[in-house]
């Protein structure tokens, strides 16, 4: 493959009027501000393609015509209001900062080779035969559909997989006039771009420049998320965008984060697991800070829990009008469970050997898990609950494979470290901050008892 | 942007202790993505093609497209064997939207099945892939050459009334 100029222009348009959605969805103006711009990005394409399922019910083969209408009013919207003063800035100059300045070399070269390798290499299996699939399908029918292409019944549970993906790739195809499998890989650059931002968003305001950036690097040199199947146009890496932009509007309270944490429903199926677990980590973290206060901060975030519920809504009703059984798994009834709880011990022995596979994670997890000792000590209510549900996310995403139909070695081999890869820019900034804890900076458990 | 003010704490292990682990896990992470990356870039630019349809499949698909009347399904007949499960669903995505291809796998249904489908969806052609492809009741066939780094073969042909 090559990198397709005039296709790749396409994308810079859509994410603006993706980034444009987000504005008017958070009510604000963007200035010079590329993390604010980053944010607003995936909100709006979050938020995009939650609402592709409403839209296809309203307008079935017109689903993806009104969405580009939406982005173009959005971007009327935006152009026309006045930008804010720019804020003075508090961060140090990279180039002040010898060691942060090597990092973001580093990043830099790193996300080089990630390019290089997004616009050469083909698509791997899932890539064409499932998301780029998917991508024409919805380009063909003009919105989210029952039909799938005929085969003995297994494929049809792709039809569960969310659409944000597929539908920035074939949205790339209505501007251009026609779909073309070859000339969709300059979307995925804008995933990794906003990875890389959204990981040095959630650890720069703890952690300092150098952990930030030492945060993105540890990122941006994942094999799992800049390699293979990153670059096959698999859409882990994107889900990982969203739990990057999740976790960093979190930390930095922005109003971003209910959006954030919903949108994480429309990448993959598991992340609506994960959005249940935002969900519980904020909770989790209001409880710890000041937990008499809950209820009245509960009651002060009723409309972030209705956005967050909005999109789970969504992705429920989208699988009860497939009404599509997953194959892969056997259902929940008693005879499975025997069996479950049989596999525990194997499928913790075998995600275990996944989790600590050098070739894929280097330090990584071993960091992860040291880092979260320490801010379980001396981390803030919010710091600790991203070490406790990071951890629970590792283990959640082990839990399917007690159930699965597939030989479990071959399945947790297959598809265990692509969904470590989804929450590892969460590890990342827990590892930059812990380390900047275990230096003696910041909150102790005794500061805020 | 700036760090939340607290009480300083003392470092929680000697400075260097904590120094030489943050160097660990970075050389950690610079070595498995510098393999990682070397790895994938040396097969990216040895193997990857220009397109994901191989100039032997574009070729087999132009033949397809001249042949099948507009609207056509057809079956497709994979054997189970290998890569034949990935062409068969690139022949399938790349005939969307004119022709619908339905696959099926070897062993085929039994004839009555077999007839059922076809007369549910007015399948008059099919598509074989194998080495060698099955028959699923060809009328006659064509060769339209072998698959891509694989001895399969696709057979293209009407199939008996």
């Amino acid at each position: 493959m090559r990198i397709p100029p005039f296709e790749t222009v396409l994308t810079i348009v859509l994410a603006f009027g993706f980034a444009c959605v987000g504005e008017v969805a958070l009510g604000r103006r963007t200035g010079r501000d590329v993390l604010g711009w980053n944010e607003s990005f995936l909100v709006g394409i979050g938020a995009c393609a939650a609402a592709l399922f409403p839209l296809s019910l309203v307008w079935p083969s017109g689903a993806l015509r009104l969405t580009l209408v939406g982005m173009a009013g959005a971007a009327i919207f935006r152009l026309t209001r006045r930008a804010p003063a720019a804020a003075p800035s508090g961060t140090i100059p990279v180039r002040r900062d010898p060691l942060a300045l090597s990092g973001v070399v580093l990043v830099a070269l790193a996300a080089a080779s990630f390019l290089a390798l997004n616009f050469r290499y083909n698509y791997l299996w899932d890539g064409f035969q499932i998301w780029a699939a998917r991508a024409s399908v919805l380009f063909h029918e003009g919105g989210l559909t029952r039909w799938w292409f005929p085969e003995e019944s297994y494929d049809q549970r792709l039809l569960t997989y969310p659409p944000m993906v597929p539908m920035f790739e074939a949205l790339v195809g209505v501007l251009r006039g026609g779909f073309e499998f070859d000339v969709l890989k300059p979307v995925f650059p804008w995933f990794f771009v906003s990875l890389l931002l959204s990981t040095y968003a959630a650890a720069r305001k703890t952690a300092g420049l150098r952990g930030a950036v030492f945060a993105t690097l540890l990122v941006a040199l994942l094999p799992p998320l800049s390699t293979s199947y990153a670059a096959g146009a698999y859409a882990d890496m994107p889900q990982a965008a969203l739990v990057a932009g999740a976790v960093a509007a979190t930390l930095r309270r922005s109003r971003a984060a209910p959006w954030l944490i919903g949108a994480l429903t429309t990448v993959k199926s598991e992340g609506t697991i994960l959005a249940l677990i935002g969900v519980a980590a904020v909770l989790f973290a209001w409880l710890l800070s000041e937990g008499r206060r809950l209820p009245t901060r509960l009651a002060a975030h009723v409309r972030d829990g209705l956005i967050v519920v909005a999109f789970l809504a969504i992705r429920i009703g989208y699988l009860r009008w497939l009404g599509i059984r997953d194959v892969v798994y056997a259902p929940f009834d008693s005879a499975h469970l025997a069996t479950a709880v049989q596999r525990i011990q194997p499928v913790a022995s075998l995600c275990t050997r996944a989790l600590l596979r050098p070739a894929d994670w280097g330090l990584f997890w071993p960091a992860f898990f040291a880092a979260a000792a320490v801010l379980l000590i001396r981390g803030d209510a919010h710091e600790r609950s991203l070490v406790l549900f990071t951890t629970a996310a590792i283990v959640v995403a082990a839990v399917p494979f007690l159930f699965t139909t597939w030989d479990l070695e071959l399945h947790i081999e297959q598809a265990y470290f692509r969904l470590l890869a989804q929450i590892a820019p969460a590890a990342a900034a827990a590892i930059a901050i812990g380390y900047r804890r275990a230096l003696g900076s910041g909150p102790s458990r005794a500061a805020h008892a | 942007m700036e760090d939340r003010a607290g009480p300083p704490a003392r470092p929680i292990l000697p400075l260097p202790l904590l120094r030489f682990a943050a160097a660990a896990v970075l050389a950690g992470a610079l070595a498995a993505g510098g393999i990682a990356s070397v790895k994938d870039l040396t097969l990216a630019y040895t193997w990857a093609g220009p397109s994901v349809f191989p100039s032997t499949v574009k070729t087999q698909l132009q033949t397809l497209r001249k042949r099948l009347p507009v609207g056509s399904t057809v079956l497709l007949v994979a054997s189970r064997s290998g890569d034949v499960s990935w062409y068969c669903r690139l022949f399938q995505r790349a005939l969307y939207p004119t022709d619908v291809v339905i696959v099926r796998n070897i062993p085929l249904p039994k004839e009555a099945a077999l007839r059922q489908l076809r007369s549910r969806h007015g399948i008059r052609y099919a598509i074989s892939m194998g080495a060698p492809p099955a028959d699923p009741g060809f009328v006659a066939h064509e060769d339209l050459g072998p698959l891509p780094a694989i001895d399969d073969h696709v057979w293209f042909g009407e199939l008996a009334p």
